[in-house]
């Protein structure tokens, strides 16, 4: 294959701008991730350390095997939301290895209000089972809630996709062979309590973890029993009398190395699904990404200049690639695995969406793992492109990329607006992993487009009116709507959200792909079916 | 004798002041930046002191957080260095405020001397001439119009409480004067947040000559020689001599007797530097300012001396009497520095930052290098780019000049453009080597930064480029642990990271 | 072009490298200039460059060097005339720095692709039309050159604002600007002529004629 050209010089004005531009908006990203994996504050940490209990991040360091990764997944959940008091939205979850197994690891932060779930705990806490349940990934949860936030409790407990279904994933994966241990080193109350009574093995602290319907005050109310916590539900009733829980530990230590002999005996069954060959870093300076990608969405630059910065040794076999330019389809390697890799060059025309279409199309016939860089501000518009019959290649690209039978992956490197999301994989598109870059902005369409539009509307009205309007009071319009995008589209309120995985240094991006891609090699590709195309 | 000293600075000058105060049996103590964690002046102290953040505001220049430093290790006194805060009467009377010595002179003699307009009184006061200067003046003043009057075209209208050369300009016209007075001013406002400007009759073709002095707390006051500082870019020195060779002895005798006044006059005490502008050819030298710290030039003194010039100064501050004579000063051979800045001489003088991937200096009889970096460090944005200076001593000025030549064409750093070869091509100049150079070197030979045409050199470089570029590939980037034999999964592979 | 002829004794570690190989390379400092495309060859136990692109002012048409690896990036280069020169180098990302006696070369290293037309994706330079046409709808932003401008190949020459963004428009190749057809602020369609260019006369493509 072909080493990407580069048209990069370090010494250009405009990469000196950017990188200067793109590292401060780095420095902020992981100015917040310190700040929310400093988890509910000092005072908290103390308290929680003065019971001899590890911190959730802690307890994750020491289950994960030493020198390997942890990929964690929206660390910035929750972010500037309830008051900004829930970081992480209370819970840490990721995917690590365990006894040399790719597992998805959840662990309540009860430094951070007592480790409630907050309707985003609950959105978390899923997704990482969903995570799970699609590249068939082993569930750890490392358990130390009080249960449902009670004054959110209608968003937190009786919809579909809430407390609930917590226990519904455990059981459908528990079904489909995906192992479940819950390690109880906290209270797990109420609802909590099936948590581990779900569970295929459960270990529990001494002292330390409990486990029960209703907890100790509730009993008093509802039947006049008093009694104490480790009576009604300690890790000694439950290993010897109700058989609720396996395993009893003597501390947080303990509990995780009794969880790490859990997981070596299972058994993992693993056929990958083609050759991989030896990782090569890419042959230019993923650092130069900085410099290359300018954090205004609107400054055009060629896409493969960031390809070349991501995948092995930047080589890249380019497909169509003098058809539908706006579009760049073509196949690489990343850590050596092969993957088809989608990317957005400019505004998405009919040839390009055909181009993508047919390229995801192969690569979903060939089992080859897509992964889309989505800069896009949106389809072609106009009467020309209309009567082409834009919108049915577009629904095409759509068709395609719904139904492709292999892992998809998407990381928005810049735009993300409108039916260009959709095309290019977004969230609703079940990628296996989602991430951004702090560039990034998410929105249906530009802020500057939704205000012209409303505008526009506003306009019409009042000149059927026979009114006008003067420019203070156009820009009064659209104001609050410029204002609405702007905030709206900030890769931060997406993550808070949880309408991604994370926000992501673009240095890293080379890395969280070729992880999320082996990671989901532990489920099988399934066969490829295709919906109607509309022609 | 103290036992601990902070040295308040990095880079280069605390490197060499760690190493006085190491020789002297003293204990430094450093201070450092976020980026500067891993540097040389942080590893070559005794202890180090972290202090928050990345901007020189934060760190260097945060007069709070130094003293604390300096009270929280009990250092009984501070070395400021050059730059940064070391001419801050606010450090020298918050070192005193807090019972610290301060290695230099009184806040009350930096404030007058800091003043340029008190510190031309001050050496007016005891004859020494300054440049003929106005009264401060704002445009369309008749102050102005009289001292252009009187003195003619062309006029320098500075800054009051100027210097690096903003808020400087050259007024050519009669008309223009209003206009440039009022451009002045605003620089110096947007500088300095201090708006006001003075005229002064322009010198053509001057020389920067500088005399060193050094003031005990007992009266004595002696002058080191002098330093001929005329290469310059952007009104920064780049190369310095001594002794100069437009000196005569009497005018040398001259110069060092007006220095002596000036540091007697202004109460200095410790090592100081008297600036003059030396119009040659008249044999008339102009006052210009007294720089009431260590120079960045002072190697090339010391080595003529053989003499340290920061052990003086420390033994000063610790309150001992200054034993040097005048008259045992016998400057001995010829010494020139080099200031080697990331930097690129071709387009502007821009700093040019990176990671020195290479960086081996050269030695050999008769040479100093003051460094601050080492090789694999990371040049950054957030300071001045002087990564180092080379001195080369020898017994007469052209063996001197013949040895840095030498020394500029051994010297190897990659990964960073630096101003090597502009040095080498002055060294080269021969205009330079007779000697006959003003502060206008640069812009009256526009050939010396401009690259040379290599001829056999670039194609040889092309080839061995060509050639390079084929040998084993040694990526300058972390590996992400490539190269194993196949399959390896990056969940093994990756090391222990936290993502994102 | 100039020849180099580089002769090596067998020990010397660059051997292994010395296969026969190709590439082209370009001076970014210290003077940017013309890539450059060199050909390596073994030929009775010498190896051989050929260097393609503007020979250097001064140069001889063929030098010969004596190379010789000292690993880890530095080596000693010798010249027929029996001059010793050391040299250095390191990788900036692509760039190659070198250190050669005392004077600091940067290069770029080009893609080492057969044509370059294939490696970006886009037609090979000498076929392309010299007309520089609007790639879609949308206004005008900024007119970067002017009638009588010489221009390379990709280099930019105007910028547009279409669906939001900036569109940068480059020229297919090199010539010279015979017409600017269009004015910053003003509407464009899609496949209209924003500028029009003579085909290149320099000497080195004596082949080239007036006009197309």
């Amino acid at each position: 294959m072909e080493v990407i050209g580069s048209d990069v010089r370090a010494g250009d004005r405009d990469f000196a701008d950017n990188q200067a531009r793109m590292s401060a908006l780095v420095g902020d990203l992981k100015e917040r991730l310190a700040s929310a994996r400093a988890g509910g504050g000092q005072r908290a940490v103390e308290l929680h350390r003065s019971r001899g209990k590890l911190l959730a991040r802690e307890r994750i360091d020491r289950l994960v095997d030493a020198d390997t990764p942890f990929l964690e997944l929206s660390p910035l959940a929750a972010w500037e939301l309830y008051d900004g008091e829930v970081p992480s939205a209370g819970i840490v979850t990721g995917v690590g290895v365990v006894q040399g197994k790719e597992a998805v690891i959840l662990a309540n932060d009860a430094t951070v209000k007592g480790g409630t779930y907050y309707p985003l705990t609950v959105k978390k806490h899923l997704r990482a089972q969903e995570v799970a349940l699609e590249n068939h990934l082993p569930c750890i949860y490392l358990v130390d809630s009080g249960g449902a936030f009670l004054p959110l409790q209608a968003e937190v407990f009786p919809d579909r996709e809430h407390f609930g279904r917590i226990f519904y994933n455990q059981a459908r994966m528990s079904a489909l062979g995906i192992p479940q241990v819950a390690v109880v080193m906290g209270s797990c109350t109420a609802g909590g309590a099936y948590i581990p009574a779900m569970s295929d093995e459960v270990v529990m602290v001494r002292q330390q973890g409990t486990i029960f319907l209703g907890g100790p005050p509730l009993v008093r109310a509802a039947t006049g029993e008093e009694v104490d916590p480790e009576t009604l539900g300690g890790a000694d009733v439950h290993t010897r009398v109700s058989g609720v829980a396996d395993h009893q530990a003597a501390d947080d230590e303990d509990a995780l190395a009794i969880t790490r002999d859990i997981v070596e005996n299972f058994v993992r069954r693993r056929d990958l699904p083609f050759e991989v060959s030896a990782p090569e870093p890419p042959a230019y300076d993923p650092a130069e990404l900085y410099g290359i990608v300018s954090p205004d969405n609107r400054r055009q630059y060629d896409v493969r200049e960031v390809i070349a910065r991501i995948v092995d040794g930047s080589r890249f076999h380019e497909f169509k690639a003098e058809y539908g330019a706006t579009l760049v389809c073509g196949f690489a390697r990343v850590w050596g695995y092969p993957v088809g890799v989608v990317a957005n060059n400019g505004v998405l025309f009919s040839e390009s969406a055909l181009k993508g279409t047919h390229f995801i199309e192969l690569c979903s016939q060939r089992g080859i793992p897509l992964l889309f860089l989505q800069n896009i501000t949106g389809f072609m518009v106009g009467s020309q492109y209309e009567q082409g019959g834009i919108a049915k290649d577009g629904a095409k690209m759509v068709m395609a990329v719904s139904n492709a039978a292999v892992p998809k992956f998407t990381v928005i490197i810049g735009s993300s607006f409108g039916a260009g999301n959709y095309g290019m994989c977004g969230r609703a598109y079940q990628p296996r992993f989602l991430w951004t870059w702090p560039n990034a902005r998410i929105s249906v369409m530009g802020g500057q487009q939704a205000a012209e539009v409303l505008l526009t509307i506003r306009l019409q009205q009042l000149e059927r009116q026979g009114q006008t309007m003067a420019q203070d009071e156009r820009e009064e319009l659209q104001r609050p709507i410029l204002e609405k995008y702007e905030e709206e589209g900030d890769p931060y309120y997406s993550t808070a959200r949880l309408w991604d995985d994370g926000v992501i240094d673009p240095v890293d991006t080379r890395d969280v792909v070729g992880l999320g891609i082996a990671a989901s090699l532990n489920a099988p590709f399934p066969e490829p079916q295709r919906g109607v195309f509309r022609m | 004798m103290f036992t601990k000293v902070l040295v308040a600075n990095r880079g280069e000058i605390a490197v060499r002041i760690n190493q006085t105060l190491r020789a002297m049996g003293i204990a430094p103590v450093a201070v450092y930046s976020e980026p500067d964690a891993g540097s040389p002046h942080v590893s070559g102290a005794a202890e180090s002191v972290a202090l928050a953040g990345a901007t020189a505001e934060e760190t260097y220049l945060d007069i709070g957080g130094m003293v604390r430093a300096a009270l929280d290790c009990r250092a009984e006194a501070i070395h400021p260095g050059y730059g940064f805060l070391s001419e801050n009467p606010a450090l020298a009377s918050a070192c005193r405020d807090a019972g610290i010595a301060f290695i230099g002179p009184t806040p009350e003699s930096m404030a007058a001397l800091g003043d340029k307009l008190r510190a031309k009184d001050i050496a007016g006061a005891v004859g020494v001439a300054s440049v003929p200067s106005s009264p401060e003046c704002g445009p369309g003043d008749a102050a102005a119009a009289e001292f252009a009057e009187r003195h003619g075209f062309p006029l320098m209208v500075k800054a009051a409480a100027g210097g690096g050369g903003r808020g400087m300009r050259l007024v050519n016209r009669r008309q223009d004067l209003d206009g440039d007075v009022e451009l002045a001013s605003r620089e110096a406002q947007a500088a300095f947040g201090d708006g006001r400007v003075f005229l002064e009759r322009y010198v053509a073709r001057p020389r920067h000559v500088e005399v060193q002095v050094l003031s005990d707390g007992f009266g004595h006051t002696v002058h080191l020689g002098e330093r001929e500082c005329s290469i310059q870019r952007r009104h920064q020195k780049i190369i310095e001599e001594t002794p100069s060779p437009a000196l005569t002895p009497e005018l040398r005798e001259r110069m060092g007797e007006a220095a002596v006044a000036v540091a007697r006059q202004a109460g200095y005490v410790n090592a100081g530097t008297l600036e003059f502008l030396l119009d040659a050819r008249a044999g008339e030298f102009y006052f210009l300012e007294m720089n009431a710290r260590l120079q960045v030039e002072h190697p090339i003194t010391e080595a003529v001396l053989g003499l340290d010039l920061v052990e003086w100064q420390v033994r000063i501050a610790a309150g001992e009497r200054l034993t040097l004579r005048q008259e045992d000063v016998a400057p001995r051979g010829h010494a020139i520095e080099c200031r080697i800045y990331a930097e690129d001489p071709y387009r502007d003088f821009v700093p040019s930052t990176g990671t020195l991937l290479r960086w081996r200096p050269p030695s050999g009889p008769g040479l100093r290098l003051d460094s601050g970096v080492v090789e694999g460090q990371e040049v950054s944005i957030y300071y001045d780019p002087m990564l180092a200076k080379l001195l080369a001593w020898a017994p007469t000025r052209e063996a001197s000049l013949a040895r840095m030549e030498v020394a500029l064409s051994q010297f190897q750093a990659l990964g960073v453009i630096t101003n090597i070869p502009l040095l080498r091509a002055v060294m080269q100049h021969s205009q330079f080597q007779r000697g006959e150079y003003d502060t206008g070197f640069l812009e009256w030979n526009p050939a010396v930064t401009r690259p040379a045409a290599y001829g056999e050199a670039r194609l040889m470089a092309r080839s061995l480029a060509a050639w390079a570029s084929g040998q084993p590939f040694e990526s300058t980037l972390p590996q992400v642990s490539g190269g194993q034999p196949s399959s390896v999964s990056p969940w093994q592979a990756a090391g222990a990271r936290r993502l994102p | 072009m100039a020849g180099v002829r580089l002769t090596g004794r067998n020990d010397f570690t660059g051997k292994a490298a010395m296969t026969p190989s190709q590439g082209e390379m370009r001076e970014l400092y210290p003077q940017p200039g013309e890539a450059y495309r060199y050909r390596m060859e073994e030929r009775e136990g010498c190896f051989y460059f050929d260097l393609e692109g503007d020979a250097p002012e001064g140069s001889e048409s063929a030098i010969t060097l004596e190379i010789e690896s000292r690993g880890a990036g530095e080596g000693l280069c010798r010249t027929e005339s029996g001059r010793t020169v050391s040299f250095s180098w390191v990788w900036v990302g692509s760039e190659l720095h070198l250190w050669l006696d005392g004077a600091l070369f940067v290069f770029q290293r080009e893609a080492p692709v057969a044509g370059a037309g294939r490696r970006r994706g886009r037609a090979a330079a000498g076929d392309a039309p010299g007309d520089v046409l609007a790639p879609m709808p949308g206004a005008v932003l900024e007119v970067l050159v002017v009638e009588g401008d010489r221009v390379e190949s990709n280099q930019t020459v105007m910028i547009m604002e279409s669906m939001k963004m900036e569109l940068v428009i480059t020229a297919s190749r090199s010539g010279v600007v015979r017409r600017v057809a269009v004015q910053p602020g003003q509407q464009v369609e899609r496949g209209m002529r924003l500028l029009e260019l003579a085909p290149d006369l320099q000497p080195t493509n004596p082949t080239g004629n007036g006009e197309d």
